[in-house]
């Protein structure tokens, strides 16, 4: 070589740049490194899981629940639960990164090919990998999520991811009521008085119900199950409610499942200043109404989920007037009845000027609607029913009208009516409701808006629509939507770019 | 070229090999993602049990006093009732289905359809762990026809507790009456009278 030296230099720069890309490697190694950290939880030994399906979380095996659900879309009256069957439901911790999780479907399911897999809220665009028998995608959040398999409502997944448990109760507490893992009957069921902490282990599965009257500063914990499974269905006498709350202040519930309830799941009448934080409600029985706010006032349920045999979000006056709720970040699944219901009880207590005013349903997915309204006010009493309001909702399915539901399949109902389930004479009125930013992907049938006031009277009066999309055509104007409007002043309909 | 710079030549494409070796080593681990599995295991069990701390202490049971319960194919009318609680819930023979009342003050009327003698009445709510103890202000009050009251009982308050048969046993001086009437003035334990079997005596 002629020019040594010049080779040696360009051997010199390479070699600093070698030596800078691997200093440079290194700490961006150390410093991204991946990290995905899940906390499993075994279930009781006595509880049979899935036959269905099989999850495994980062390559190890989680249990699998096998929980019933309800497809049937007529109640009979009878308490009749022939349609009941099972689908599986899991839930653990993400500690950290993103999980990767893989459901197998067994020989048991009765899907005989995997074609195709979609996880709820499908706003989160989740892809799914399909493998054989396998799902695979990751997870990268806490929340609550469902996966339907080949289109089909049928065995859908129940997925359940917490965060991880922060400030946990002390134990030795005397006011700490601690339940371990296992499965546990408590069938006079747990009292809670003021001051007491219900904490219920992730692992546990205890069949009781919970309950307080009068009292304050009231918590239930943890990530175990609350189930009704030992009793029979109500059938208009024995309702043991899994959570009850009566005349009760500054209230906190976090993270439990209630499965199975033999009535309704989840009661709070005249209590007031509550947070209901990521519980999960599944229920297939008659009278299975999720959440069930009756005269409260400032109640926040949040992200929590509920698939229900009965209506799934609910708020009524059954005692004073109702004020200040807020449902946020919930994922439903209505199998029958409403999703997100203002009624029909409006004024069971027969006030003197009965009001259920300030409610707000926020940030909701809808993964399935099959039977009545996704949204509704049914105004069945003499109230003033006024500010409602339904924001960011996306309607994922609204196969409304099936079964006994028949020509009740809006999906906005807003009715001023006497019902069989009026406790006064007279008519009431609704006043300022508001819908904005409403999606629905996808349904069966044309879906309806009824505004059904009473007579001149008892009116509606101010309902704003604003950027409703449905099956990705967006509603500007009022006739651009089926409708049916009848003692409704002051209806806007419009869109906002 | 000389031996040294020879001998330089071959330090620097070491030099080169080895860093682009290294980088490319942690290019790698870059991307791994470590997978960190905990589980929290459940001890053994053959059947569902009761936690410690929830095993029920003894309860007792509440004892109606002997002979026929005269509130039975009686006629009951309330003033009102909350949700399903409805009032003929208070006679249905069934202690653990009650009568709630709606609000302050509440009424059941007991019409036995002709005129009798007691000298006992039992006010009952469920016998369920589950109900606090609790205290009802009520008044009674004794008619022929329905229409026209004298008092039997004037205002007191009665003591419910699960834990000793949640019930109260009045004995009053024989009464004769073809209607009862019970009003409820508070409840410490409800927003309205409660009642799961109310029951006359002999």
């Amino acid at each position: 070589m002629k020019h040594p030296f010049f080779l040696l230099l360009l051997l010199l720069l390479l070699a600093a740049a070698a030596t800078g890309f691997a200093i440079w490697s290194k700490q961006n190694a150390e410093a991204t490194k991946g990290v995905s950290e899940v906390t499993l939880f075994d279930a009781p030994s006595t509880i049979a899981p899935s036959k269905t399906a099989k999850l495994f979380v980062n390559g190890q095996e989680s249990f699998v629940y096998s929980v019933f659900v309800n497809p049937g879309r007529e109640n009979k009256g009878n308490y009749d639960v022939s349609t009941v069957t099972r689908s599986p439901m899991a839930y653990f911790d993400l500690v950290a990164g993103k999980a990767n999780i893989d459901i197998e479907l067994t020989e048991e399911s009765s899907f005989p090919s995997l074609d195709s897999a979609a996880v709820s809220p499908l706003a989160k665009g989740i892809a799914t990998e399909i493998e054989g028998r396998h799902i695979r995608f990751t997870i990268d959040a806490p929340g609550q999520y469902v996966v339907q398999i080949n289109g089909s409502a049928r065995e859908a997944f129940h997925l359940f991811v917490n965060a991880p448990e922060e400030n946990l109760p002390d134990k030795t507490n005397p006011n700490v009521l601690w339940i371990e893992p296992g499965e546990w009957t408590i069938p006079d069921g747990i009292q809670l008085k003021s001051g007491q902490t219900l904490y219920i282990s992730a692992g546990a599965v205890v069949h009781t119900t919970v309950s307080a009257q009068f009292g304050s500063n009231i918590k239930i914990r943890g990530r175990g199950m609350i189930d009704g499974g030992i009793w029979d269905g109500w059938k208009g006498q024995d309702a043991h409610v899994p959570v009850d709350f009566r005349y009760c202040s500054d209230i906190y519930v976090e993270g439990v499942i209630i499965n199975n309830s033999n009535a309704w799941c989840f009661n709070a009448f005249e209590t007031e200043n509550a947070l209901v934080e990521n519980v999960k409600i599944i229920s297939a029985r008659p009278n299975g109404d999720g959440f069930t706010l009756q005269s409260c006032r400032n109640f926040t349920v949040q992200n929590g989920f509920a698939r229900t045999w009965d209506d799934s979000l609910v708020v009524k006056n059954y005692g004073t007037n109702t004020d200040g709720i807020l449902f946020r970040n919930m994922l439903l699944w209505t199998d029958l009845a409403q999703s997100m219901e203002v009624g029909y009880e409006t004024n069971k207590g027969e006030q003197p000027d009965s009001k259920l005013s300030n409610v707000l349903f926020q940030d909701i997915t809808v993964v399935n609607a099959f039977h009545k309204p996704v949204m509704s006010i049914h105004n069945a009493d003499d109230a003033l029913v006024e500010h409602i309001r339904w924001e960011n909702i996306t309607v994922e399915n609204a196969d409304l009208g099936n079964g006994d539901a028949k020509d009740n399949n809006q999906l906005i109902d807003l009715t001023i009516a006497g019902s069989g389930w009026s406790t006064t004479k007279t008519r009431g009125t609704i006043r300022d409701v508001q819908f904005q930013n409403i999606t629905v992907l996808r349904g069966l049938n044309d879906p309806e808006i009824r505004l059904m006031g009473y007579d001149e009277a008892h009116n509606i009066d101010g309902v704003s629509i604003q950027n409703l999309t449905i099956y990705g055509e967006p509603i500007r104007k009022l006739e651009d939507v089926k409708t049916d409007i009848q003692f409704a002043d002051s209806v806007t309909v419009g869109w906002v770019e | 070229m000389k031996l040294y710079q020879k001998i330089i030549c071959g330090v620097l494409i070491l030099a080169i090999a080895a860093g682009s070796g290294v980088g490319i080593y942690y290019m790698q681990r870059w991307n791994h993602v470590e997978e960190v599995v905990n589980r929290v295991t459940v001890p053994p069990q053959t059947t569902a049990e009761t936690p410690e701390r929830f095993v029920p202490e003894e309860m007792l049971a509440f004892v109606p006093p002997e002979g026929n319960n005269l509130a039975k194919g009686a006629k009951l009318t309330e003033s009102g009732h909350t949700d399903v609680y409805f009032g003929n819930k208070a006679i249905d023979g069934r202690d653990t289905t009650y009568w709630e009342g709606n609000g302050f003050p509440a009424t059941l009327t007991i019409d036995f359809g002709a005129e009798l003698t007691f000298t006992k009445i039992a006010l009952r709510l469920p016998p369920l762990r589950a109900w606090s103890a609790r205290t009802q202000t009520v008044t009674i009050e004794i008619s022929m026809d329905g229409e026209n009251f004298s008092p039997l009982l004037s205002e007191q308050s009665l003591p419910f507790d699960p834990m000793t048969g949640n019930a109260v046993l009045l004995t009053v001086d024989a009464a004769q009456a073809a209607v009862v009437r019970v009003t409820f003035l508070a409840n410490s334990g409800a927003g309205g009278g409660q009642v799961s079997e109310i029951m006359f005596f002999a």
